[in-house]
């Protein structure tokens, strides 16, 4: 589940799916058109290093700066990239006294703040999962959320959220 | 376009803070002067020019309130841009600092994004 | 005793001011051993106002290590103390701050720039001060504390009912 996909100027469209607790983290160079998204599940690696290993998409601290790695590599450049992130619901599990959807969100601030990076938009929090959705021709986002489809855009920061 | 910009706020952690902020919002910093109180801030505007001003309120010295006070007190200083960041989320002294000529406003504690459209609204999308 | 709006307003400062500058979430904690007074770092800052009094805040030094970095957006490695220290003192005066207006939203404060205490100055109250609220929470790794004392009375109901 936990997953990366990047891609450069052909078109594609990324998506990820059942973006419970998880957050999908959308990144995108409208110059060159390279694009990426993210799918990670848990705030921190140190928890379990042999998982970071064999999965570092799993994580908000190895994930993050995987997927700008590759992102950079393809074309991105860090002053363009358009940043929009989605998820971080608290769902009903067992584990839900640990708010891992909070604790996700935190750890993508902290994460992007630290890249020097800031978010232009982000559909966070609440109890609904969510769909994204990347057109790497476009740059477009589209978030389906509790049956609804919209597209998520730039300027309308803190939507969805507590 | 190239930004000189005045912080003023006697914590430097915060002055940092809030440099990094305008530097990921976009706004390319040509320099970015500090200072620690309003006495401090004044004495930078009497032989520097800036094209933003972003202060805090609560400072030992000179408040932010009384420097705000003299610079809408300045025919030319009065037309530099101000910004207040500051914990004081009063109806009050919003009211008052907007009177003195404030041009935005932003509480603390606030995420970067917060005053990143601050800035923007204020003086403009650096990106456009 | 503690003093329902101010306990709450505490609790509400924390975990905002954390949060939204700090990239950190709160977790409230039963009350643990204290914690020696060399591995922590302790700040005050005063207020003046209706009512007057004192913010005073505790942390762990690795918490403390780690919040600055994040804060400053730098690497544990590359902070100095005094760093940390900044970070810390900003901490107080944002948290006081915030108390202060959620429990007074007309009222003007003058806050005093926060000081370092020295190690075992900790339990030092102001005189004629009142502890109002004290708010305890793990953070990474280590704890934070906050408490405040104030020194006039806030609640009208209370000044009446000692005439």
């Amino acid at each position: 589940m936990a997953d990366c996909r990047v891609a450069d100027g052909s078109g594609q469209v990324l998506a990820t799916f059942a973006l419970g607790s998880c957050i999908g983290l959308a990144i995108y160079d409208p110059q060159t058109k390279v694009g990426g998204l993210l799918h990670f599940m848990l705030p921190d690696s140190t928890i379990d290093p042999a998982r970071a290993k064999a999965n570092p998409y799993m994580f908000a601290d190895t994930g993050i700066p995987l997927l700008l790695e590759q992102v950079f590599g393809r074309g991105g450049m860090k002053r363009r990239l358009l940043v929009r992130a989605a998820g971080g619901a608290q769902m009903m599990d067992q584990e839900n006294v640990f708010e891992i959807g909070k604790r996700n969100y935190l750890a993508l601030r902290k994460i992007l703040w630290k890249s020097g990076i800031l978010l232009h938009a982000e559909a966070v929090g609440g109890v609904r999962s969510r769909t994204v959705r990347l057109e790497t021709a476009t740059g477009k986002m589209w978030l389906l959320e509790g049956g609804e489809q919209r597209e998520l855009v730039a300027g309308a920061p803190r939507q969805g959220g507590k | 376009m190239a930004y000189r910009v005045l912080i003023v706020d006697d914590s430097p952690a915060m002055r940092n803070f809030v440099r990094r902020v305008m530097e990921l919002s976009g706004f390319d910093l040509a320099v970015c002067f500090e200072a620690g109180d309003g006495g401090e801030a004044l004495k930078v505007l009497s032989s520097e020019w800036v094209d933003a001003i972003l202060t805090d309120i609560n400072m030992p010295g000179m408040d932010g309130e009384e420097f705000l006070r003299r610079l809408s007190a300045d025919e030319i200083l009065k037309s530099i841009p101000a910004i207040v960041i500051s914990t004081d989320a009063t109806r009050n002294r919003m009211d008052r600092l907007t009177t003195l000529g404030a041009r935005g406003y932003i509480t603390k504690p606030f995420v970067p994004e917060d005053l990143r459209e601050v800035l923007e609204r204020t003086l403009g999308d650096p990106n456009a | 005793m503690p003093d329902m709006p101010f306990q709450r307003a505490l609790r509400n400062s924390v975990q905002e001011v954390l949060e939204k500058m700090f990239f950190v979430e709160p977790l409230e904690e039963p009350p643990a051993e204290a914690e020696s007074p060399d591995e922590e770092m302790a700040v005050q800052l005063a207020f003046d106002g209706v009512p007057s009094g004192a913010l005073t805040l505790r942390v762990s030094n690795a918490a403390a290590r780690q919040i600055a970095a994040d804060f400053l957006g730098e690497d544990e490695s590359g902070l100095c103390s005094g760093q940390v220290e900044e970070v810390v003192r900003e901490l107080a005066n944002m948290i006081c701050g915030s108390v202060l207006s959620r429990v007074e939203s007309t009222a003007t404060f003058r806050l005093s720039p926060p000081r370092l205490l020295v190690p075992r100055e900790g339990q030092n109250r102001q005189e004629a001060a009142e502890l109002r609220a004290v708010h305890a929470v793990a953070i990474g790794s280590g704890t934070l504390t906050a408490s405040v004392e104030t020194r006039d009375p806030v609640c009208p109901a209370v000044e009446k009912s000692a005439s």
